[in-house]
């Protein structure tokens, strides 16, 4: 029974299930129905959306497509492998290839070579993330080769979820990407400009917030950070942090507070540390367009620059100690020159107490007028920072006024600014006294100098005039008939009134020497023809005695030397004079030798030997001593002044020579004196100038004109020359000589130094003036006298000391009237002459070469050589437009025809410069230059023998 | 919860101890649907633990037990049903790995509205599979079952070992070792 009911139970619960999933099907089925319904709408819907869409798709494509064809970056896209499938015009613009160019083309060929594995393996790495949109750099480049710098959107393209291809935008970065490498760069420098700093420097912006601080700077405030920690922290913060550090904290921090409330420049705040350092703070606002765009803080250690300015000071104060125990009076003034400190021994130089000083105007208070424009000069140099030392009057307090020097220099504090000068004081009243006392010494001296000059040239001419009359006189008694007694009168007058004459002239060189009246003249002069005209003078000297002289020259001396002629002259004829005078037999000989050769400067020694009676070795220290002779014996038996060594000595050093004696007694002695000259180029002739007078009879037709005011003087001349049948007249002073030159011809023309009215200097002016050139031969009382070199300057011939001996009168006639004439003695050295071609302009050729053919030889070869092919180039440069190279060869070229005796030619290529510089038309220029050509070829044979006659010529070799 | 599970659980207690307990279970428990179970009905899961509950107390056999006898046998109704799900897969091991991604992915198709446990299963070498089970439902010993039922039918040489990871079986651990 109760089964029935389990079953029953189980039916109805079955009956139940059963209807209840019928249920459940029926719903599932009407929904079913329903979702059917709904798609089958949708379906058509969707086709009609699908029409609609792909309608709009087509308009937006062509829409995009337009934008991507006008758009300004390049836009492409390519397929997976990377060809390019599609490129914009604006790809042509930007890349230089045409569109048809890229398209098919891969993208490697276009990306920079460095950058192509960077850029595939960008591909890759979006393929393989899936990254649809990415972006990236690179360059590429154009079609002529430039780089550019590109930025690139790119977008995958999928089908079936893989990546068929690309699309890119591609925008042209080029000028960004400079823009930001010039950026960084900038940055990178001011990075490091401000790291390397010295200055511990801290910027900060608007909002107080660090944006760049130096290890400097946190090395300075001991922050232990690097300087990019700093950065974004608040600079007030950091301000508090390192207060502590400074003498006074809350000053530090609320400085900064108001530094930056007032935003105003301030440099040079100087900031005390407990530590002891000193901190120099610029605080700089950065304004830009008006607005503060941060603050920069800069920060020196200066502690070594105070204390070393401490030092400084008070080394400064010591010093000014010291120096106001060295009797100098310090006073120092501000920029006014107002006393801001009188220091006590300035004060006591014045006799004013310090307080009586300091405030007051230095200039007005103690400074004479006459003294104020060259203080206030000074004042002005101060404050330029230039110091002085200078002499000025000072007044005292008493009114007295004392000299003082005065060394001035500015005074800079400690930023270096001129607040002021010092002025140190000496007093130098006494040194001034005494200089003023020197002064007039010093006058007084030159005066009685020149006097004493004065009184030695006019004793020499009163002195030797009368002697010279006596002499002259003593000659002409000879001449007289004279019986055996009278004859031995005249010869001991002759040989007193020489002796009278070798003191006096040795008295009159040794005051001069000694009076410093004699000086060195150098100039060019022919050393073997003087040494040749003494041997000639010592050679008439020795006739009929038993001693022999004799010359000896090195012949290494080939050149004229430039020394002085009249002291080499003087020197060796007192020596010679000596030898002679101690000689009785046996020889004298004077050996003239180059002794060294050094670039110009030649050392020749001339060696003056005898065989007399010797020098005892005492004695020899002596001899060149003032007034010393041997002995007395050698005195009484010899004479002389004892002075003749001496000159000679004083001579030799004047010239920067020496000369030393070997003697022994007995057997002779030796002189040698070594003189420095310098050599010229130019060959001395060998020649004896001087000829032998055997001959007076040569002279017979010669008119000389002797001017001379001393009558003794004129007869004893005229008496000679008389005698020697030479026609003369006479003139007593300068003017009356011109007067006759003017009216009569003569061949030469003796002419005394000192006259009245017109003396014998000025008179030659005047004469060569006019233009006459007959010899004319200065008679002067010294040949040591000035009066000599200026004789010779002036234009006279040649000189004749007086007083002179016949022969010396004869031979210098004969050197000057002979040797210009056609003299038979001469025609020899005449004939050697070259005498150039008439059709040459032979007087400028004689004047230019002055006989020296090698010379002219060597200047017609270049002629030939040089100048010919430079004329030969004036055709090609006539041709130019700028005439300045033609003109330029022309003046090179004038001087040289004048050379070869062509000086017509070098007028006419003078002319063709001014029509060159005058820019004359080519036509002009080529018409003178053929015209020249002509000429020029008209000479050349005559020019081309002369260069042949000068190769041959004997006198070149 | 899907009315199969109650149509076999009610054809289990009918076969294993007869109309008569099934019919005694249902009138004992407070059922809303009367115990009327269809196979394509949805019903509280609830009536499932008051059935389980009161056969527990008659046959003295602890729930959990019963849940796990309970998953054993609906395996095989189950493989019976869908035998093409299990001839596409080689092994037991296979068939756990893919259960969430495969299985409970069909599943939710069929029925949008069925509440599934969570599954994740991993590796913890090559010989053990760990299956993490997380349910709300707490059927923990159920799917022991079916895990067991699993290995039998594609005859694995394999043991199975669940750990509790909460207090109230709602998340376990299931240790499936070859051996």
């Amino acid at each position: 029974m109760e089964v029935i009911e389990q079953l029953k139970r189980k039916v109805e619960r079955e009956r139940k299930a059963r209807k209840q999933a019928e249920r459940i099907l029926e719903e599932k089925a009407l929904e079913l129905y329903k979702t059917n319904l709904q798609l089958k709408a949708l379906n058509e819907r969707l086709e009609k959306k699908v029409t609609e869409r792909t309608k709009e798709l087509e308009q937006s494509e062509a829409r995009y497509r337009q934008l991507v064809e006008t758009a300004h970056d390049i836009i492409f896209k390519s397929n997976f492998e990377g060809y390019f499938t599609y490129a914009n015009p604006i790809a042509e613009e930007k890349l230089g290839y045409s569109t048809e160019e890229i398209v098919g083309q891969h993208f490697s060929k276009l990306v920079h070579e460095n950058h192509v594995e960077k850029v595939k393996g960008f591909y890759e790495n979006i393929i393989r993330s899936q990254v649809e949109r990415s972006y990236f750099e690179f360059p590429v480049r154009n079609k002529s080769g430039e780089v550019l710098w590109v930025g690139q959107n790119v977008q995958l393209i999928f089908e079936n979820d893989q990546v068929i291809g690309f699309t890119g935008v591609v925008r042209d970065i080029t000028r960004q990407k400079k823009a930001e490498q010039e950026l960084l760069s900038a940055k990178l420098r001011l990075t490091h400009l401000i790291a390397n700093l010295q200055s511990g420097v801290l910027m900060q912006d608007a909002h107080k917030e660090i944006i760049v601080a130096n290890q400097t700077f946190c090395k300075m405030f001991q922050i232990p950070l690097q300087p990019e920690e700093l950065v974004g922290s608040n600079c007030i913060e950091s301000a508090e942090s390192v207060k502590d550090l400074f003498t006074d904290p809350e000053c530090f921090t609320s400085d900064i507070s108001r530094l930056l409330r007032e935003k105003k420049l301030i440099l040079g705040d100087e900031l005390v540390m407990k530590d002891g350092r000193i901190l120099e703070r610029d605080f700089i606002p950065i304004v830009t367009d008006d607005e503060y765009i941060g603050y920069l803080w800069q920060y020196r250690d200066v502690t070594e620059n105070r204390k070393a300015h401490e030092r400084i000071k008070k080394s400064e104060e010591k010093y000014r100690g010291i120096i106001e125990n060295m009797e100098l009076g310090l006073l120092e003034v501000d920029r006014d020159g107002k006393i801001t400190r009188a220091f006590d021994r300035f004060c006591e130089m014045l006799g004013y107490a310090p307080q009586e000083l300091k405030g007051k105007e230095a200039i007005s208070t103690f400074v004479p007028a006459k003294y104020h424009n060259v203080l206030k000069k000074q004042t002005e140099d101060r404050k330029l920072g230039k110091a002085n030392v200078y002499e000025v009057e000072l007044l005292k307090k008493s009114g007295e006024a004392i000299w003082v020097m005065l060394s001035g220099a500015p005074i800079f504090d400690e930023q270096g600014k001129i607040t002021g000068s010092i002025g140190i004081h000496y007093n130098i009243t006494r040194q001034k006294k005494l200089q003023q006392a020197l002064r007039v010494a010093k006058q007084k001296a030159e005066e009685a100098q020149a006097a004493e000059k004065d009184f030695l040239a006019k004793m020499s001419h009163e002195i030797r005039t009368p002697l010279n009359a006596v002499v002259g006189m003593v000659h002409l008694l000879y001449e007289t008939p004279l019986n055996p007694e009278q004859t031995e009168y005249v010869d001991i007058l002759k040989s007193a009134s020489k002796l009278l004459q070798g003191l006096i002239n040795d008295i009159l060189d040794i005051s001069k020497i000694n009076a410093g009246h004699i000086e060195v003249q150098k100039h060019e002069f022919n050393l073997l023809e003087l040494i040749h005209s003494i041997g000639k003078i010592f050679e008439i000297k020795l006739d009929n005695c038993p001693v022999s002289f004799g010359v000896t020259i090195d012949p290494n001396i080939t050149k004229n030397v430039i020394g002085d002629d009249l002291l080499l002259n003087q020197i060796l004829v007192n020596l010679l004079s000596n030898a002679l005078k101690f000689t009785e037999q046996g020889n004298v000989t004077l050996d003239v030798k180059l002794l060294e050769k050094n670039g110009d400067t030649l050392l020749i020694q001339f060696t003056i030997s005898d065989t007399g009676i010797g020098i005892p070795e005492e004695k020899l220290e002596d001899i060149f001593k003032n007034f010393k002779q041997v002995d007395r014996e050698v005195q009484r038996k010899f004479g002389g002044t004892g002075l003749g060594l001496a000159i000679v000595k004083q001579l030799v050093e004047l010239q920067n020579g020496n000369v030393s004696v070997s003697s022994r007694l007995g057997k002779g002695s030796t002189f040698k004196v070594i003189l420095p000259y310098s050599e010229t180029n130019h060959p001395a002739s060998n020649g004896y100038k001087i000829q032998s007078v055997d001959s007076p009879e040569l002279l017979h037709n010669y008119t000389i004109l002797v001017a001379e005011d001393n009558p003794m003087n004129r007869k004893y001349v005229g008496r000679l020359l008389e005698k020697w049948g030479v026609q003369h007249e006479f003139a007593i002073n300068g003017k009356i000589a011109i007067d006759k030159i003017e009216k009569k011809k003569y061949d030469l023309v003796l002419m005394d130094v000192q006259m009245p009215e017109l003396d014998g200097i000025t008179a030659t002016k005047v004469i060569r003036e006019k233009k006459y050139d007959m010899p004319i031969l200065a008679l002067t009382a010294s040949a040591l006298s000035e009066q000599v070199h200026e004789a010779l300057t002036i234009g006279m011939s040649d000189y004749l000391p007086k007083p002179f001996a016949p022969e010396q009168l004869k031979n210098i006639l004969h050197k000057h009237l002979l040797s210009t004439t056609q003299n038979p003695a001469s025609i020899h050295e005449e004939s050697l002459q070259f005498q150039f071609h008439e059709m040459l302009d032979q007087a400028h050729l004689d004047a230019i070469y002055e006989g020296d053919m090698e010379y002219a030889l060597e200047m017609f070869e270049l002629f030939f050589k040089v100048i010919l092919p430079d004329f030969e180039q004036l055709q090609e440069l006539v041709k130019l437009r700028s005439k300045e190279e033609f003109r330029r060869m022309v003046h090179k070229l004038k001087p040289s025809f004048s050379m070869i005796g062509l000086t017509e030619l070098t007028h006419d290529m003078s002319t063709m410069e001014e029509l060159a510089s005058a820019k004359k038309s080519r036509q002009v220029l080529e018409e003178k230059l053929h015209q020249i050509q002509t000429k020029l070829n008209e000479y050349l044979p005559i020019i081309k023998n002369e260069l042949q006659r000068l190769k041959n010529n004997p006198i070149i070799e | 919860m899907k009315g199969l599970i109650f149509t076999e659980f009610i054809d289990m207690i009918e076969e294993k101890y007869g109309l008569e307990m099934a019919d005694y279970l249902i009138n004992t428990s407070e059922l809303p649907s009367k115990g009327a179970y269809t196979a394509v009905g949805t019903y509280n899961h609830h009536e499932l633990f008051q059935l389980v509950g009161h056969l527990s107390e008659k046959i003295k056999i602890p729930p959990h037990e019963i849940f796990r006898e309970f998953g054993k046998y609906l395996f095989f109704v189950l493989a019976k049903s869908y035998q093409d799900f299990l001839d596409n897969v080689e092994s037991a091991f296979d068939f756990l790995s893919a259960f969430e991604i495969y299985i409970h992915v069909e599943v939710q198709k069929l029925y949008p509205d069925a509440e599934l446990p969570h599954l994740h299963t991993s590796w913890e070498d090559e010989n053990t599979l760990i299956l993490i089970y997380h349910s709300e439902r707490k059927l923990a010993d159920f799917a022991y079952g079916l895990i067991e039922s699993c290995l039998e039918y594609y005859q694995e040489n394999a043991e199975v070992r669940m750990e509790r990871l909460s207090d109230d079986n709602s998340k376990v651990k299931f240790i499936i070792k070859k051996s």
